[in-house]
């Protein structure tokens, strides 16, 4: 996720530096869903959710051509939601579930699997890009402009932060999450249905994950190729808060969010390449901390 | 040994189809053979793969070191180098990036490394498109000249699209055998050995991030040499080495081929790249998804069912039933008993001191207890206790501290002594990854003795132990019983002066239990000393001189450590 800043200009000016910060939030909301999906995810199987970023496309194109086609856009955006979350849980049955605890082989065949999903989406849905429609409204602020649906999208994902963490650490739903994650063998001696949970959990991340890609594409225009990327920067964010806090989650992708979009008002294209590398220092400390 | 005979299948095969494919000029058009390079190619990134898993590092960086290393050979012939030097630096590049990523993921789990590979992939996919200008942004860096060698007196040899294709084959089959060579040979199994158990590689005296850097170099270095050929065969060199499809079919084609190593790799990642280049399309298959997605989708299905359930796929690496050796066990009982091999520590003899140690579960944490030990050479101390006392932290933290030296707490008797401590786990037996054979040629090699002496001391370890028949089982495939019989004897190979044990006898049934008692009793009469960590203390009672109850300080309330010196 790009953010849509005007490139070249010499110096940056407070009521630029306003819109960087306001876009950089707005994009860190995005990463801060996929992460959040990743984290529930992990938490419940310890499998790293590779293809959650294709799952979320997949659904987000969906529902924008669903809108495109005159459905209203709330229903095709809850649609869009269903699709993510069905996707997956299949993707878990499919991938996940075989490889019986192997983490990496899990984590490879998810791969394989956003890369024939991204495959399948490209061939069913022909347009070079699927835009959907978004809350219009604007606001001036100091000298930026805050767009309603980036107001939202931030605020979404500081909810679905507070969601989560109420609901890992104050829910049965979280306890049998934690449970399964740590061996399912134990947890099903206490009752502990640990296949629907490991379902339920990939479902869930879905959810957040395809609300992420909706939101994403009222900025911009969703591509199949884009999943990849948001998949990846999601998990590095999950992965630089230790799969810990989801709030941590959420600051993570702030650091992500936040780079990607000055590097590239700065470097052009250039800044995706340095957003990857942050993603890569983040991936690669905060794992360190989790260990 | 059957693992040695699954290796040499696979190696032979490699050879058979190196040889089939080398006709494949004669019957080939001109269009198809930049497809058969192409196909080859993946094969040797199939294999670099396997190489990284060996040592279990997942990697999905394979095909983006290749894409690095064609880019610098393709950039450096573009730029009037000889194609071989720029090839060289191209593999060189490889291994430097291989290594690298090694470094910035030595302390992750393989999940994490493969997430890391897979964003460093990307990371290099988004640097060719931010330099359009170096490195040709989508369309490839183009013209890069052919494979061709300098010849003296300014002539140049060029190769036709037949010599490129039969030349890369070459480089590729030679690359691929000299790898499953290696992994077969000691620094295969020392590899197998790390990636299995860091910590029971350090008993053995291995570095597990030197190997882990070494072998990571071999697979850039062979990922490289597939990338070099792939753009001089094809004549230009694309990004799309670093997308996620061309990430995730070096590490299937590994994950599949598990213990046939690089060269079931190899067949496996060029399998599948015929199958998406060439047999897909010629049936007529144009999705969705493509040819090529498909193909990597069956890939991950059929490795999916080939591991499902905890099954390898047998023929890949054939061994002796799981649980084989316990047939045997139940029969040693009434045998006479084993002639145990030697024993004597390395670097001599030497006793146990252990004053006022903090047992302490993890860094800053409070102490669980304190433990007092003096241990004479060649005696066997007993260590009881209640669950949670602290058993397996103490054994595991005393191991550590004589490992390191300078704890003043811990430290071999007489001081200053050259000795070695080991521990023997509660858990597991010999290094997942390696077969028993492999498990035992290592520590013995480990315990300073030559190759000849080696492989002598190993099989009478494999005869006292009744482990003959499971000498090419992998270890992680063994029953319980007879994985810990490996592990006793892994121990032992490696000559420790101060042998811990962990609840040696946890889960044995009689005769082994029996067995694993004379052996340790055999080990302090040659010169071991020995602290054994037991619930059961009528056996405990029957070896040790002395026994050491350990209690915790919190539920005792006291800082006394608790003496209960009870005499055998």
């Amino acid at each position: 996720m790009r953010g849509d800043v005007d490139h070249g200009a010499s110096g940056v000016s407070g009521g630029t530096a306003l819109q960087l910060a306001l876009d950089g939030l707005a994009t860190a909301g995005i990463y801060a869903l996929v992460g959040l999906g990743v984290q529930i995810a992990y938490a419940g199987s310890r499998v790293l959710h590779l293809g959650l970023g294709d799952a979320a496309i997949f659904a987000a194109i969906v529902g924008a051509a669903l809108a495109e086609g005159g459905v209203p856009a709330p229903v095709a955006a809850v649609v869009a939601l269903l699709v993510g979350a069905a996707l997956s849980a299949l993707m878990e049955r499919l991938l996940v579930r075989p490889a019986a605890g192997r983490v990496a082989l899990a984590a490879a065949a998810l791969v394989a699997g956003g890369t024939v999903l991204r495959q399948v989406v490209s061939g069913l849905f022909t347009h070079a890009a699927y835009a959907f429609p978004v809350l219009t409204a604007t606001w001036r602020v100091g000298g930026g402009v805050l767009r309603a649906s980036d107001a939202l999208t931030a605020a979404v994902a500081v909810a679905g932060a507070a969601g989560l963490g109420v609901v890992l650490l104050r829910t049965r739903a979280g306890a049998a999450l934690r449970i399964t994650a740590g061996g399912a063998a134990a947890a099903e001696t206490i009752g502990v249905d640990t296949r629907r949970v490991r379902a339920a959990a990939f479902a869930a991340a879905g959810v957040l994950a395809a609300l992420a890609a909706v939101l994403a594409a009222g900025r911009v225009a969703a591509t199949p190729s884009e999943g990849v990327a948001i998949g990846l920067k999601g998990l590095c964010a999950a992965a630089a808060a230790g799969f810990g806090s989801p709030l941590l989650v959420c600051l993570g992708a702030a650091l992500i969010g936040g780079t990607e979009v000055a590097a590239t008002f700065v470097l052009g294209g250039g800044g995706e390449a340095v957003t990857y590398v942050v993603a890569l220092g983040a991936l690669a400390a905060g794992w360190r901390r989790a260990a | 040994m059957t693992a040695g005979r699954g290796g040499r299948a696979w190696l032979a095969a490699v050879a058979v189809v190196a040889l089939v494919a080398a006709l494949a000029p004669a019957w080939l058009s001109a269009g198809d053979l930049g497809d058969v390079a192409v196909a080859v190619t993946r094969g040797a990134l199939g294999a670099a793969a396997a190489v990284a898993v060996a040592v279990g590092r997942p990697s999905l960086a394979v095909a983006g070191i290749a894409g690095v290393a064609g880019y610098a050979s393709g950039d450096a012939a573009m730029h009037g180098w000889a194609v071989p030097l720029a090839m060289l630096a191209g593999i060189g590049l490889g291994a430097l990036t291989s290594v690298v990523l090694g470094l910035a993921g030595a302390r992750l789990g393989a999940a994490g490394f493969v997430a890391l590979t897979l964003v460093a992939t990307l990371a290099g996919g988004a640097l060719v498109d931010a330099l359009p200008d170096t490195l040709g942004g989508t369309s490839g860096l183009q013209p890069v000249p052919g494979l061709s060698v300098p010849l003296p007196g300014g002539d140049t040899l060029a190769f036709g699209p037949a010599g490129t294709v039969h030349l890369t084959l070459l480089l590729v089959a030679a690359g691929v055998i000299a790898c499953g060579l290696m992994l077969r040979a000691l620094p295969g199994a020392r590899w197998r050995a790390i990636g299995g158990d860091p910590e029971r590689a350090l008993d053995a005296g291995l570095r597990p991030l030197r190997g882990t850097l070494v072998a990571l170099a071999v697979s850039g270095a062979l990922a490289g040499l597939g990338g070099v050929l792939a753009v001089h065969a094809t004549g230009v060199a694309t990004p799309s080495s670093f997308s996620v499809d061309a990430a995730v079919l070096p590490l299937l084609a590994a994950m599949l081929a598990a213990r046939g190593g690089p060269a079931a790799a190899a067949l496996a990642g060029a399998a599948t790249g015929a199958l998406g280049l060439r047999v897909l399309p010629a049936l007529g298959w144009t999705g969705p998804p493509g040819a090529e997605a498909l193909a990597t989708g069956v890939l991950a299905a059929v490795t999916l069912v080939a591991l499902a359930g905890g099954r390898r796929v047998r023929a890949l690496w054939p061994g002796r039933a799981v649980d084989g050796g316990d047939a045997a066990t139940d029969a040693a009982g009434e045998e006479e008993e084993p002639r145990w091999p030697p024993m004597q520590p390395l670097g001599g003899r030497a006793g146990l001191l252990v004053r006022g140690f903090d047992v302490v579960p993890e860094r800053g944490a409070a102490p669980l207890a304190q433990l007092e030990l003096a241990v004479p050479s060649g005696a066997v101390q007993g260590l009881a206790g209640a669950n949670g006392a602290g058993k397996s932290t103490a054994l595991r933290g005393i191991a550590s501290a004589l490992r390191r030296g300078g704890d003043p707490a811990v430290r071999f008797e007489p001081a200053g002594a050259r000795a070695r401590a080991v521990l023997l786990p509660q858990q597991g037996g010999g290094w997942p990854g390696c077969t028993v054979g492999e498990t035992l040629r290592l520590a013995a090699r480990a315990g300073h003795r030559s190759g000849a002496e080696a492989r002598q001391a190993a099989d009478a370890w494999a005869a006292a132990l009744d482990l003959d028949g499971a000498w090419d089982t992998p270890c992680e495939s063994l029953s319980h019983g007879v994985r810990r019989r490996v592990e006793l004897a892994r121990v032992l190979l490696l000559r420790p002066a101060v042998l811990l044990c962990d609840e040696p006898l946890a889960g044995l049934d009689g005769a082994d239990r029996e067995r694993t008692l004379d052996c340790l009793r055999s080990a302090a009469g040659q010169g071991v000393t020995v602290v054994v960590a037991e619930h059961d203390r009528a056996s405990l009672a029957r070896i040790a001189a002395a026994t050491t109850e350990l209690r915790r300080l919190d539920l005792d309330g006291g800082g006394e450590p608790a003496p209960g010196a009870a005499p055998a």
